[in-house]
């Protein structure tokens, strides 16, 4: 178990150092650096020249890779171009605005998935799962600034429920984020859960008409304990590293959504980045998000050997 | 209503069926029938044997004792009746009372009849709380007492055990102490001891007489394997297809069946002694001096590719799982493949199905080619030449394909036929496999398993092929259906001349096939010759070892003493 911990972790490190090098060469090869972004259009002779030997732009690639890689390992991605700010601090506010609504769609979204998920497979082909399986699909396919979009028009421009966009600094304390973050969170959510409910429910229906199953029956077992101790949690083993992608992609890539909505996150961060050629910004930000991708589906590998008797045994009875 | 625990008549029958008929609606919208009128009637202390073929819907009968069908099946007409009560027409709190408590269950396939995410004993201490009465602490005493009774050693720790941490002999052994749980009336027992070593074996049979005779307890009895039927049932039903063929006393049944197929079913059992199966005709065997079919020379294969790990450090590359192996196919010869699991059997198969690409040596076809390595570098005609069959036909067929779709590819591709032609060929290809026209519209779960490989068989027939890669094909299936696919493969042969590679763990069964057999250990062929030759004088002591290992299914023939303890055979390592 403890072997095979190491080597997952050795090989997710592994994956990260590989990404920190394509991130940074990719960096490299676009035109212009830190200092054409910063100084504009009087990047030329002289003052560029200053610029570049004063932030040490002039060294070889190497020596920077590695500069950069060693810092960025002790949380330091040095200063933004723009600003002149510690990236490790406006990073952090956002990065913990991104955490806040991924847990708070995740808190929404997984049992919601579970209990459709079930529902459906339990009643596969009866009315109620032709309607959630058409719903999820419809969720599945409907883009998210489509879906955005409407939920503001609804509840924020017609009803007046709930503000329409978040106005709240990034920097401020969690609690001032509601009700604000409802809506995205929404968005966000209606696609997770509808993955995740895909997976529990053909897993549920693969699982119900197993022998086991058949075994519990014929025992006098009833059916809320075939369900809820039989079948749930072998049918939940294969949810678990959709859940996990769900994560990721929440932690990285719900660029569009924090667009609409204007949450200061990690995806309109890296927007804002690239359109302002924050170059060390867009690097750091990448770098975490890949990490982010990496320690999640190590968590979903190692949660999965856990919770399924079969691989936790391999590992630790020989 | 009467329940359960109210007192009955002695002459009563446990388990009455009437005139029952089962079947399902095909996608044609015609009704099939899997039993047809059959009546079983069960007194108290009565053991009653029901034999007959996968497919022949024992199994279905016996699970419809207790008021349940398989998803899609239906109760086209008659009653059953246990103690009194009608099981189909008990709501659900009632049956739910019954299954498993007076009326209990031994599963097929106990292996995948535990649940896996529940260990032994709380699947144990489930049935005594939901049966039993006993209070709550007293359930795994119970519980142990229970695993001890059907002799499973050291019951204290199985009981922490998860289902897969068991042997397939273990874990038969813990269906039938949860069936015992219940301290049931009627016990309905589907092929109980099929995963089980002989001396075990006789040890449940003796364990659930005695039971049944001290607890004045019912048995209905499911097995292809009269031999079982005989030690522990007075009254016999044989069942083909969905009826009763042949009924009695057991001593008539056996010493005078009065039907053919009943005949055939004590004739049907390889053994290890006996050479070769009637139908297996000496005529098939080639002579040395004809062409070879194909070649195989210094055959080297690896499964493992290198770990990405590995390779960046530089680590040696893992030994590959064929060495150097040579051998040749006459046409219309059968070569047995033989050797414990991981010797290597099925990975020469694969390489020569085009899946895995050899590190070296060839393979040269009988017009002096060479073999392409790979599935998808070979041409049409190659393709067709040599077809595989899988061990596992659950998993071969597509679920979604209905017989007549999975027939129809081969002959598509490698026939071009269409329309009508095409299904007068998938009809006759299913004719050759004795199943019939009304199986063209199934889909694979309306098939039990022998008649799940026999599909996988025509399909790879269809393509008329030269050499036919049989991996395990008949480990999946129980003894009866083993019989009837390896005489179906000989009958095969005779007619229509093809050649085998029959890979087998099981050394009676790639003898009574085989012309000759090659032994493989560790990847390499230690021993290769005619087949009586092999089994008769082996030359090799890891043959004679594997021969020496083999437990004949007979009581007379020397079988290990019985210890108290289980066998070494079926002990989880």
């Amino acid at each position: 178990m403890l072997r095979m911990f190491l080597r997952r972790t050795l090989l997710g490190l592994a994956t990260v150092a590989i990404v920190s090098v394509i991130i940074f060469a990719g960096i490299e090869l676009l035109p212009g650096d830190a200092c054409t972004a910063f100084l504009e259009r009087e990047a030329k002779g002289q003052v560029l020249e200053n610029c570049r030997e004063e932030l040490g732009l002039n060294r070889p690639a190497l020596t920077r890779y590695l500069e950069w890689a060693g810092n960025a390992m002790r949380g330091d991605f040095g200063m933004s171009a723009n600003g002149q700010e510690s990236i490790a601090g406006l990073v952090g506010a956002r990065l913990g605005n991104s955490l806040l609504l991924a847990v708070c769609a995740l808190m929404i979204g997984v049992p919601l998935a579970i209990i459709l998920g079930l529902f459906a497979g339990l009643r596969r082909d009866r009315p109620i799962d032709l309607i959630i399986s058409t719903g999820a699909i419809f969720a599945m396919t409907i883009p998210e600034f489509v879906s955005a979009t409407v939920l503001i028009l609804v509840f924020s421009a017609w009803l007046g429920w709930l503000p329409g966009i978040v106005l709240t600094a990034a920097e401020a304390p969690v609690r001032e984020f509601f009700p604000e973050i409802l809506l995205p969170m929404i968005v966000l959510s209606m696609v997770m859960t509808a993955h995740i409910l895909r997976m529990v429910r053909s897993s549920v229906i693969e699982v119900m008409n197993s022998d086991y199953i058949q075994m519990a029956t014929l025992k006098g077992v009833g059916y809320g304990r075939i369900v809820f101790l039989h079948a749930l949690p072998n049918a939940l083993l294969p949810a678990i590293n959709v859940v996990a992608l769900t994560i990721a992609w929440l932690l990285g890539g719900v660029v569009v959504v924090e667009v609409v909505f204007n949450f200061p996150g990690m995806g309109r961060m890296m927007i804002d980045a690239i359109s302002d050629r924050d170059l060390p910004v867009v690097q750091a930000l990448a770098l975490i998000i890949a990490s982010a991708y990496v320690l999640v589906n190590l968590s979903a590998d190692l949660l999965t050997m856990f919770a399924n008797p079969r691989l936790r045994t391999l590992y630790t009875r020989g | 209503m009467p329940h359960s625990d109210q007192a009955y008549d002695k002459d009563v029958p446990v388990i009455d069926m009437r005139d029952i008929s089962i079947g399902f609606t095909a996608r044609a919208g015609s009704v099939i029938h899997v039993l047809k009128n059959i009546n079983l009637t069960v007194r108290r202390g009565e053991s009653i044997g029901l034999v007959g073929e996968s497919g022949s819907g024992k199994s279905t009968l016996a699970l419809a004792a207790m008021g349940y069908l398989k998803h899609g099946l239906q109760l086209l007409s008659g009653q059953v009746t246990f103690q009194g009560q009608d099981m189909f027409s008990l709501d659900t709190k009632e049956l739910v009372a019954i299954r498993g408590g007076k009326l209990g269950l031994v599963p097929q396939n106990s292996g995948q009849s535990l649940t896996p995410t529940l260990r032994i004993g709380r699947q144990l201490e489930e049935a005594l709380r939901l049966h039993s009465g006993l209070p709550q602490e007293e359930h795994r005493a119970r519980a142990i007492d229970l695993l001890d009774q059907v002799r499973l050693p050291d019951p204290g720790a199985i009981i922490t055990r998860f289902p897969h941490e068991l042997s397939g002999g273990q874990q038969q052994r813990v269906a039938i102490a949860m069936a015992l749980a219940g301290d049931p009336d009627a016990l309905l027992l589907d092929e109980p001891t099929t995963g089980l070593d002989v001396t075990t074996q006789i040890y449940i049979l003796d364990l659930l007489s005695e039971l049944a005779q001290r607890r004045n307890m019912a048995m209905v009895y499911v097995s292809h394997d009269l031999g079982v039927i005989a030690r522990v049932c007075k009254r016999v039903l044989v069942m083909l297809r969905g009826e009763v063929v042949n009924e009695g006393t057991v001593e008539t049944v056996l010493t005078n069946p009065d039907n053919d197929y009943t005949q055939q079913l004590l004739d049907a059992i390889p053994r290890l002694d006996g050479p070769r199966m009637p139908s297996a005709l000496d005529g098939a065997l080639s002579d040395a001096s004809e062409p070879r079919l194909l070649t195989v020379s210094n055959l080297s294969l690896s499964h493992a590719r290198p770990a990405l790990l590995d390779r960046v450090m530089g680590r040696p590359a893992p030994r590959n799982t064929v060495e150097c192996v040579d051998f040749a196919i006459r046409p219309g010869e059968t070569l047995g493949l033989v050797g414990e699991s991981g010797s290597g059997k099925s990975t020469i198969l694969k390489s020569l199905a085009g899946l895995l690409p050899p590190v070296s040596g060839s393979v040269v076809l009988a017009d002096g080619t060479k073999l392409p390595p790979r599935v998808r570098s070979r041409g049409p005609n190659q393709l067709r030449q040599i077809q595989l069959i899988f061990q596992n036909p659950d998993e071969s067929l597509n679920p979604r394909h209905t017989v007549a779709q999975s027939l129809a590819q081969p002959l598509m591709l490698y026939k071009g036929m269409k329309g009508g032609a095409l299904r007068r060929r998938s009809i006759e290809m299913l004719e050759q496999v004795r199943l019939g026209e009304s199986y063209l519209e199934r889909l694979p779960r309306q098939l039990s398993g022998g008649e799940k490989q026999r599909v996988a068989i025509a399909r790879a027939f269809a393509a008329d092929p030269d050499l036919v890669l049989c991996d395990e094909i008949t480990s999946a299936l129980d003894v009866s259906v083993q019989a009837a696919v390896m005489d179906l493969m000989a009958d095969l042969r005779t007619r229509l001349g093809t050649a085998y590679i029959f890979v087998s763990h099981d050394l009676a069964v790639v003898r009574s096939l085989s012309d000759r057999v090659a032994v493989l250990r560790h990847g390499q062929i230690c021993e290769i010759g005619e087949t009586d030759d092999v089994y008769d004088a082996p030359s090799h002591p890891y043959t004679r070892m594997l021969l020496d290992a083999v437990l004949e299914p007979r009581p007379d023939k020397g079988s290990p003493a019985l210890n108290r303890r289980g066998t070494s055979s079926d002990q989880c390592s």
